[in-house]
């Protein structure tokens, strides 16, 4: 009878040592799962937040600065010396015709670099009260980050809008 | 001393676990201002052209109707409330792009005060000044629920 009990006890620790191991790998593997799910949701959401910081920069810069050197847009090789800032506008939300059009004959990818978005596509665009587009530079159909502001061309009121599409 | 090391296991627990909630109610929270300043620099441009275009200037001689164009530009998924006051804080003129009499749409903002939770509202302000008298000008700009839940970068 105590040889029966013995093997009886032996079996049960032996019960109690499965149970358990069980009861752990799945709360390790629940966590390794949680874990997973978090760590996609907090990438992205960092993702989110960086390519935020990089057009919030890029379209306060564009809109509220003259760019830099503030006459940029009288440079006339841009190839051999590119501004080091890129600013639209004579004082703050008021674009300025000049600086536009030196926009337009200004390099992509060197316009891409200069606004910090070289992980990016984007589009600039100004667009009236009726939705005629004023101004456009950039890839179309860019998004689908979209920021956008008010402010004065050509005596009116307009849309300042940058639409970006992150490459990552 | 079973019950020691229990009590200590416990306490290592409790603490990780405080620390991570608070961290993801910091993340949140973060999120969250982020979207409000974004919405917030939006106004100051709105204040900034239509105070550089004259249009503010305007409606402090009696006459909104560029400025109620102007309002007609702001992103549907906006709402924005416009005041100008006196000088001894009495409001010398209101609109705003909720309401159907001021500019003809109806965008549903008001469902945000009435039901659920209150809208985060930024404001931002700007002083007016024409021919010698001064009108302070306010605005009031918040999300629809829509936009506030979804993780996409707009205006």
């Amino acid at each position: 009878m105590m040889r029966l009990f013995g093997r009886r006890k032996g079996q049960i620790e032996m019960l109690d040592f499965i149970a358990g191991a069980f009861i752990f790998m799945s709360a390790l593997l629940l966590v390794i799962w949680v874990w997973n799910l978090s760590g996609e949701t907090i990438w992205s959401f960092e993702e989110t937040l960086d390519l935020k910081h990089r057009s919030l920069a890029a379209i306060n810069t564009l809109s509220m600065t003259p760019g830099f050197p503030t006459n940029w847009e009288d440079e006339s090789n841009f190839s051999a010396n590119p501004p080091q800032a890129i600013g639209l506008v004579t004082s703050a939300y008021e674009f300025s015709e000049d600086k536009l059009d030196a926009l337009e004959s200004l390099d992509y990818n060197t316009t891409r670099e200069i606004l910090g978005l070289a992980r990016e596509d984007f589009w600039l665009g100004i667009m009236d009260e009726e939705e005629n587009v004023k101004f456009s530079y950039g890839v179309p159909n860019s998004g689908p980050a979209v920021l956008e502001r008010l402010g004065i061309y050509d005596g009116e009121v307009v849309r300042f809008i940058l639409a970006l599409k992150s490459y990552d | 001393m079973a019950i020691a090391i229990i009590t200590l296991d416990a306490i290592i627990a409790a603490t990780l676990s405080a620390i991570l909630i608070a961290a993801a109610v910091d993340l949140l929270g973060q999120r969250e201002m982020e979207k409000q300043d974004i919405l917030l620099q939006y106004g100051y441009s709105l204040l900034a052209a239509s105070d550089k275009s004259g249009t503010l200037a305007q409606i402090t001689e009696f006459n909104s109707s560029e400025f109620k164009d102007m309002l007609q530009l702001v992103p549907e998924h906006i709402c924005i409330e416009a005041e100008l006051y006196l000088e001894n804080g009495s409001i010398f003129y209101h609109a705003d792009n909720y309401n159907e009499s001021q500019i003809g749409k109806s965008t549903g903002c008001r469902l945000n005060r009435q039901y659920g939770k209150l809208p985060e509202i930024v404001t931002a302000s700007r002083t007016v000044v024409n021919e010698g008298d001064i009108y302070p000008a306010l605005i009031k700009l918040w999300y629809k629920d829509y936009l506030r839940e979804s993780e996409g970068i707009s205006i």
